[in-house]
């Protein structure tokens, strides 16, 4: 064996005395010059190999590339809100607690709230702020025309909207996008204020005081996917076009080896933009177009489920999706999926970049206004009851749908809305190809995710849906995902039973 | 460096060498890019300025962790590497090898290192790393490191010297 110290030395690794030792016993040995040579010929032309060629695809660096960016802007983001936040914060509170002992008479409906334990989320006054300063009336006045035809290649609401994009009506009153700071509330509310398709007009009258809309209030307490809410405590819902594009990918791979994924790991919004639909493309320069239909809920026929399909064309900032429900037309909505999208994500949904084409869906389950409500209602949604009511304006839509977004090399946020009208749902079947596919899809995530609303839905009609809606499936992708609905299905069946045997009681009892 | 030119740094300078490295552990290529996607997002949530002066090390040992997960998860069916001992083999892979360019054998004979001094090799020579930075990603002692990279280096010439033409000689 040789010297190791060869390699040391040829590798620049051997310092000091140690160095100078070697250097004097390779003045005087041949053998170890010559071994030292033949490492550093060794060295040098391992040093000087080609790089590797592998690497990965172009679109995989880019969609790499912005999730890493994201994620370190939320983690520097979260930094600084420790950093400076915190205090601050505290010291605010600290003022507005001592300012409060002074003038301050909290109002019944507060005292209702504090009594049942949550925070109030605004006063008495703040909710019945006048009608004229609500969002409803902003809706039915968007700056812009919005030109909306009906799809005629199905009987049901599927339209496709061309919106132009809302600039805002004077530099005096425009805000510039908050970039770098947590646009998680402060941010939101100077965007709507500076976005300005409806309070624009209110701003033009000098020294009035703005109310505030109850949809900032609504901002504030933002909802995340999978829980029902109350469109009169809260109807804007919020949701990121960033979707980890691999999640269908892995569950498949799981359910294909036989393993059913744990039900927490399903993300239905990753299933169901793992599919392309048929969109139709943006007419002109548009940056945005959206594809909204509604029909009847597969596993609920007296729920609605509205499909919300956004086709972003090049490049956006600071893209903020956010859909109103008119809560004169839907009592109660259901953004499907999302459930993980909590509070850790809450900063990075505002910023998201459109770097390249960009399609995404988002499925709603609503129920409409005079029917009954759910039997069970879920914890959350109990708990926002003892909020005041409001009579809202009704402008016969279902939903608007509001992307805030900023072109590049824009300092200023624009707007675009987009109305969907409400219209009588026909039965599923005469909704188009996409919808009852991407139904079959959430009604699969459900299933897996143990959801109790897919109780009502055999997996043997998720399978049916898919199959009647594989459509022209150019890559196989559809017929594939039936063939996995098949096998998860037995999956799921085998797995009770094997759950059974595993139970210590029945293992004792049942197997002799 | 700012933070914002870290991560954009980060994967033009080690994309290629991470997933190399990655797939001499993983055996795939598949595995080995979604191990360095994996390596790169974890990069993205941490303190990158903090991080900066060790970012090389710090990457190629998540990389390490990943790969070696995903390794976990499947079975493997390539040929093992040498053990420890293993002297040139008469129908050796590097035969087929002897037509191409010396870089292209040279790497045919790296491949047949047991597979630490592989890992050693790949990040001394791709990675640049230096024994110490190399200590942290094997979790070896840094006399080891020098140890197993003295081996792999005396195999290699070994192996190179054996198989080689008399055209030239190390």
């Amino acid at each position: 064996m040789s010297d190791t110290r060869t390699t040391d030395y040829a590798l620049g690794e051997l310092i000091g005395g140690a160095r100078d030792e070697f250097e004097r016993e390779l003045a005087v040995s041949d053998d170890l010059q010559v071994d030292l040579t033949d490492t550093i010929k060794m060295v040098s032309t391992l040093g000087h190999l080609p790089p590797s060629t592998e690497c990965f695809d172009a679109k995989v660096r880019i969609d790499l590339l912005r999730a890493c960016e994201e994620n370190q802007a939320a983690f520097r983001r979260k930094k600084t809100l420790i950093r400076w936040g915190l205090p601050l914060g505290l010291a605010a509170a600290a003022s507005v607690a001592f300012l409060s002992t002074l003038v301050y008479r909290p109002s019944v409906a507060e005292l209702v709230m504090v009594q049942n334990g949550e925070a109030p989320i605004a006063s008495l006054e703040e909710l019945q702020a006048p009608d004229a300063s609500s969002a409803t009336n902003a809706i039915t006045e968007p700056a812009g025309d919005l030109k909306t035809h009906v799809d005629p290649s199905t009987d049901t609401l599927a339209k496709n909207t061309t919106p132009q994009d809302i600039p805002p009506r004077s530099k005096s009153k425009s805000v510039e996008c908050p970039i770098e700071h947590d646009l998680t509330e402060q941010g939101l509310l100077t965007d709507e204020i500076g976005s300005a398709s409806g309070l624009a007009s209110q701003l033009e009258k000098p020294g009035q005081t703005i109310p505030l809309k109850e949809n900032q209030k609504d901002i504030r307490n933002a909802t995340f996917g999978g829980r029902l809410v109350d469109t009169k405590v809260q109807r804007a819902s919020e949701y990121s076009l960033d979707v980890d594009p691999s999640g269908y990918a892995r569950i498949r791979a799981q359910i294909l080896e036989s393993e059913l994924p744990p039900p927490d790991s399903i993300h239905i919004e990753e299933l169901i933009n793992a599919f392309t639909y048929n969109y139709a493309e943006q007419a002109g320069k548009a940056a945005f177009s959206t594809n909204i239909e509604s029909g009847l809920a597969p596993w609920n026929e007296d729920h609605l489920l509205i499909r919300v399909g956004i086709r972003a064309q090049a490049f956006a900032e600071n893209v903020k999706v956010e859909v109103q429900f008119n809560p004169a037309q839907v009592a109660y909505f259901r953004l499907i999926g999302y459930e993980n999208q909590r509070d850790s994500e809450k900063s990075i949904r505002f910023t998201t970049k459109v770097a390249s084409p960009l399609e995404h869906t988002a499925l709603y389950e609503v129920i409409p206004a005079g029917k009954s409500q759910p039997k069970s209602a879920p914890k959350d949604f109990q708990r926002t009851q003892a909020v005041v009511e409001y009579q809202p304006v009704d402008t016969g839509d279902l939903l608007t749908l509001k992307i805030h977004h900023r072109p590049p090399e824009s300092k200023r946020c624009q707007l675009a809305v987009f109305r969907f009208e409400n219209g009588s749902a026909k039965s599923f079947d005469k909704n188009s190809v996409d919808f009852r596919f991407v139904a079959a899809v959430a009604a699969f995530g459900m299933k897996l995710r143990h959801s109790p609303d897919s109780a009502n839905i055999a997996w043997t009609k998720i399978e049916q849906i898919a199959l009647g809606s594989i459509g022209s499936d150019s890559d196989g992708q559809r017929a594939d995902f039936a063939k996995l609905i098949a096998k998860a299905s037995r999956m799921e069946g085998r797995g009770i039973s094997k759950n059974l045997f595993k139970t210590p009681f029945l293992a004792i009892h049942l197997i002799p | 460096m700012t933070a914002e030119k870290i991560i954009p740094f980060a994967i033009e300078r080690f994309e290629r060498v991470l997933i190399s490295y990655a797939k001499e552990i993983t055996g795939d290529i598949e595995s080995a890019r979604d191990a360095v996607q994996e390596t790169f997002l974890r990069l993205s949530r941490q303190d990158l300025v903090a991080l900066e002066p060790r970012l090389a090390p710090w990457l190629f040992c998540v990389c390490r962790n990943c790969a070696l997960d995903h390794r976990r998860k499947v079975v493997r069916f390539s040929s093992e590497p040498l053990d420890e001992n293993h002297e040139a083999a008469e129908d050796s892979p590097a035969k087929n090898l002897m037509a191409v360019e010396d870089a292209l054998r040279l790497r045919g004979l790296v491949s047949q290192l047991p597979e630490r001094q592989r890992e050693l090799v790949n990040l001394k020579f791709e990675g640049d790393l230096s024994y110490k930075e190399m200590s942290e990603v094997m979790k070896m002692s840094v006399s080891h490191v020098g140890v197993q990279l003295h081996e792999a280096l005396q195999t290699l010439r070994r192996l190179w010297n054996t198989e080689q033409k008399p055209v030239s000689t190390l």
